[in-house]
């Protein structure tokens, strides 16, 4: 199987181009549309509250309250945006649901204070099982802006943040160290902010999976 | 106001991945400089060492006491492999003495390896790091070394690929490479042996304070 990258800047007209190919027994493709937390009301209709948390109840967890819907189920990865979307807190995982709550335990950071308006997505995943040396090229877009994090055992390993139609792409000897060298990697996850509707979000690696 | 822009693809497997960005600064630098060529040759000492002597060196060399010089080579698992900026003391019949008072950034392969020697080119310049939006660089032909300097200490070097370019632009996901650094030279080379080449490099960067 075989990946390209065919990419150029032009800086004060002159190109400077890189234009690569590999090739490798393995690919991991995936496309998918993303999840959307309630993809026909408005933002406004799911603001939430920590309902107890805020980092004071217990480290990198919280309780969502203030919501009737029923979206999560217990082992979803979730991340919650606040401050307009300008921070978040990823990594955590639905560890108990109910009618009007959603309790989240395990995330990266501490959840910010009890009250905090903000929205609670379910992360797009995919389950995947490669190393991050062998890889040859990766790639990762979406149509809406996102963050894709790369997990290792539900351990973060890597985040980009996308902007709304770009991709973001590693390839051997293009001069950038392989981000994800010396990792197992067990999950990608795409989350979403702001949009609402069907937004597609795709995966591709190519890798060395031959002993 | 000056534009950078990235317009490309990724594909893997026939999946694509579009990649388009823009960028607008004030500033911008373009340099086109012509880089002498190169000559192979054999180390003859010090190998394993910042320092030593490379012989076998056509006798046309345009290499001399003056240069600072860039040791190219392939190694056993065909990876590129270089040292760059020893000083040249002394050029002799076909062999060149090298590293002795200004060391080459690391060892040189073993006594014996087939090696490319090339003198660098030293592009003065003055651009804050933190200020780029866009860089970019590519060798006309053959595989090539750029280093952007800071008060002579290599801040950033890159190995570029015979026919290949190197760029990063603000979006493209990885952190800008030589924020924090005051560039005041770029030394360039390459590693091609049939004749003198063009080195491009462009800067565009924010130079209102």
């Amino acid at each position: 199987m075989k990946a390209t990258v065919d990419a150029y800047v032009n800086i004060l007209g002159k190109r400077y181009g890189i234009e690569q190919m590999a090739e490798e027994e393995g690919v991991i493709k995936h496309e998918s549309v993303l999840n959307t937390w309630i993809p026909s009301e408005s933002l406004a209709a799911v603001e939430i509250d920590i309902g107890f948390g805020g980092g004071t109840e217990s480290t990198f967890s919280g309780t969502f309250a203030a919501f009737d819907d029923d979206t999560y189920t217990v082992g979803d990865r979730v991340t919650f945006f606040y401050n307009g979307g300008v921070d978040k807190v990823v990594g955590g995982l639905v560890s108990d649901e109910g009618a009007n709550f959603v309790r989240v335990t395990g995330a990266d950071t501490n959840f910010p204070a009890e009250e905090t308006v903000g929205y609670l997505f379910k992360d797009t995943s995919i389950d995947v099982s490669f190393e991050g040396d062998d890889l040859e090229c990766f790639a990762v877009y979406c149509e809406a802006a996102a963050t894709v994090t790369f997990w290792a055992s539900d351990v973060s390993k890597l985040a980009i943040d996308l902007t709304a139609g770009q991709s973001y792409f590693w390839m051997k000897n293009t001069g950038y160290t392989n981000p994800l060298a010396g990792e197992s990697i067990t999950e990608v996850g795409f989350v979403m902010y702001g949009a609402v509707g069907t937004e597609v979000c795709k995966f591709a690696a190519l890798h060395n999976n031959v002993e | 106001m000056g534009t950078a822009k990235l317009d490309g693809n990724v594909s893997i497997a026939g999946m694509g991945f579009p990649v388009h960005i823009s960028v607008e600064d004030e500033g911008g630098i373009g340099q086109q400089v012509t880089v002498p060529m190169a000559y192979a040759g054999t180390v003859k000492s010090g190998g394993g060492t910042t320092d030593g002597v490379i012989e076998g060196v056509a006798l046309t060399t345009t290499i001399t006491a003056a240069d600072n010089v860039d040791v190219y080579w392939v190694d056993a698992a065909g990876d590129p492999q270089i040292v760059y900026g020893g000083d040249v003391s002394d050029v002799t019949d076909d062999e060149i003495t090298c590293g002795g008072v200004t060391a080459f950034s690391g060892n040189l392969p073993a006594n014996g390896y087939a090696v490319i020697i090339a003198a660098r080119k030293v592009v003065t310049t003055a651009f804050l790091g933190t200020a780029v939006s866009a860089v970019a660089a590519y060798c006309s032909v053959g595989r090539g070394h750029i280093a952007f300097i800071d008060t002579a200490v290599a801040e950033l070097t890159v190995d570029i690929a015979d026919g290949e370019g190197w760029f990063w632009i603000e979006g493209l996901g990885y952190a800008n490479p030589i924020t924090g650094d005051d560039i005041d030279e770029i030394w360039v080379s390459t590693a091609d042996t049939i004749a003198d080449r063009t080195f491009y490099v462009g800067v565009q960067y924010d130079s209102v304070s």
